[in-house]
């Protein structure tokens, strides 16, 4: 059975919703959820009142109503599955360990930061340091699959180590930066200064993009590691064209201000088409 | 020996006795379905006899692009040995020498659910001299490693699970032409998921003793009961008057299952195709963990 949270109204200050995670939530009651507490702004307030309880959490829980101001959806679950209808706050599945976020919106900064295993898909945009490291974190994803059907904000998969941030629009400034590994994509194209700092992630672009000084032309050819994961984020729900799939990509080096095992794979459209 | 008829085909009332043995199933892809094929031919070279060879392997059939990882055309090839070690020493060997140095390939898991596996790309990309990378793909790790063409894509391990090796068919006709037509036939039908035919074409001709009459150091020697050349000349022939010539087709499978079953669709397809008589080859019971008497195969597949 699945336990829904519907907020009452938009909630008067930003909460923070960490603690309300399918695998804490399961075997409780409506009144005992209703009871549990949050912090909402300055102030700590039961879930009861900004949310309606309905149901019984079995794994699955269900966020609807004006979710803007909720923050930390999902976020440090390892098990379960969260549906969020409608755009939600920040911090969404951030330290996420297992388990599927799915959200019917735009998703606000931070989502899926230091993400470390599990699913996390957005249909509509998502915020700044999408998959990213905080402050003070060197790395940041280090496992999981975050897959964004329109666009990423600036800073996507800023310190990442390992996992996949596929993104069907493009990504803001700075995707990429200071990347360990792990492979982050936009069909629609990265943003400007992609990985910076990067030293063997993976970036790609379904678009031309301006590699950065520190990266160097070497070779156009088939990427079949690519190519597996372009199946993967078509499986996932993007829309992953055949001549991206079948097309050939030019590989640039770097960031030779780094280690320099790094890559930005651009899609040659001039042969991929 | 008590027999039974299928159409004119006489099937001999013994059985053939298989061993446990492990397995691996790799998934070959390439650029294009001739290129898979000649890595998975390539791979499964010199692999007929785990005596001889140190393995059994073969294809196991090919598979459009739409069932393969990469969304290119594949073959599937099953490779068997006594112990997972020896898989893993025959596989990791096998594909370095013969799928990594072909062009456009790429080699995947076939054994995704196996509870045991063994180490290819995590070996494997050594060959990459430090350049090499990995990736991970749907909780699946791989390793890319750089060649001149582009990149050699491998997973970093293969599934082992236990299969049957050693069932067989002995086709009997009463000359070569007929006796190869109906292993011809037969190994048409075997052929199939969960199955590899090691031998060429899946036909052996010279079928084997365990040790020899001569030396004491021969692990194994002609069947010399089984040569029709010979049936004057020894006491002790098992070639049936009218029988010209023999072949064996020797089956390994993913299971029991498997196994028997490809000796049933062999059976009825040899004896369709003219055979004069089919029998199997054992050791008389005591060796292998598995036994397929033919009198259990009456019905058609």
């Amino acid at each position: 059975m699945t336990l829904t949270l519907s907020a009452r109204t938009e909630p008067p200050a930003r909460v923070r919703a960490t603690a309300l995670i399918p695998e804490r939530l399961d075997g409780l009651g409506e009144d005992e959820v209703a009871a549990l507490t949050v912090r909402c702004g300055r102030e700590i307030v039961a879930v009861g009142e900004l949310f309606e309880v309905s149901g019984n959490c079995d794994g699955e829980l269900v966020w609807a109503g004006d979710l803007c101001r909720v923050d930390g959806i999902g976020s440090g679950m390892s098990t379960g599955r969260v549906l969020v209808q409608g755009p939600c706050g920040d911090h969404l599945g951030a330290g996420m360990r297992g388990g599927e976020i799915v959200v019917d919106g735009d998703a606000g900064d931070w989502a899926g930061a230091e993400l470390a295993g599990g699913l996390v898909r957005i249909a509509g945009d998502a915020g700044a340091r999408l998959g990213g490291a905080y402050p003070g974190v060197r790395a940041g994803m280090s496992g999981g699959e975050i897959v964004v059907a329109g666009d990423a904000g600036e800073e996507a998969g800023a310190g990442m180590r390992r996992g996949l941030v596929a993104v069907g629009g493009t990504t803001g400034p700075g995707p990429g930066l200071r990347m360990l590994a792990g492979t982050v994509i936009a069909l629609g194209g990265l943003g400007a200064d992609a990985g910076m700092g990067n030293r063997r992630g993976s970036l790609v672009s379904g678009r031309p993009v301006q590699a950065l000084p520190g990266y160097a032309f070497a070779a156009r050819y088939r990427p079949p590691a690519l190519g597996l994961q372009l199946r993967r984020a078509r499986e996932l729900g993007l829309p992953v064209s055949d001549a991206l799939q079948r097309g050939t990509w030019a590989r640039w080096s770097g960031d030779r201000t780094e280690l320099g095992r790094g890559e930005i794979l651009i899609f040659d459209e001039e042969e991929g088409v | 020996m008590s027999s039974y008829r299928l159409g004119d085909t006489e099937v001999v009332d013994t059985f053939a006795e298989a061993f446990p043995m492990r397995y691996s199933r790799l998934v070959i892809t390439a650029a294009t379905d001739a290129w898979a094929h000649e890595a998975a031919r390539s791979a499964t070279g010199f692999a007929t006899s785990v005596i001889g060879c140190k393995c059994e392997a073969a294809i196991e059939r090919r598979l459009p692009a739409e069932r393969t990882p990469d969304g290119r055309p594949g073959v599937a090839v099953l490779l068997f040995a006594m112990d997972r070690e020896g898989v893993g020493k025959r596989v990791l060997e096998r594909v370095g020498q013969c799928v990594l140095t072909c062009p456009t390939t790429a080699c995947f898991d076939g054994l995704m659910d196996a509870e045991k596996t063994v180490a290819l790309g995590a070996s494997l990309r050594y060959f990459g001299d430090g350049f090499q990378a990995s990736k991970m793909i749907a909780g699946q790790r791989f390793w890319r490693i750089p060649v001149m063409e582009g990149e050699f894509l491998v997973c970093e391990s293969v599934g082992v699970g236990r299969g049957v090796g050693g069932g067989n068919l002995v086709i009997e006709a009463g000359d070569d032409v007929a006796a190869l037509t109906a292993a011809q036939a037969a190994v048409e039908a075997m052929r199939g998921e969960g199955v590899a035919l090691p031998f060429p074409g899946g036909i052996v001709r010279s079928g084997s003793k365990v040790g020899a009459l001569t030396s004491s150091s021969m692990p194994a020697s002609t069947n010399h009961r089984l040569a029709p050349t010979l049936r004057a000349q020894i006491d002790d022939t098992l070639v049936p008057e009218g029988v010209g010539a023999l072949f064996e087709i020797v089956v390994d499978g993913v299971d029991e299952a498997a196994v028997r079953e490809a000796m049933r669709r062999g059976l009825h397809a040899a004896a369709a195709a003219g055979a004069l008589q089919v029998s199997a080859a054992n050791f008389g019971g005591d060796l292998g963990e598995f036994h397929f008497p033919l009198s259990e195969l009456r019905d058609p597949p």
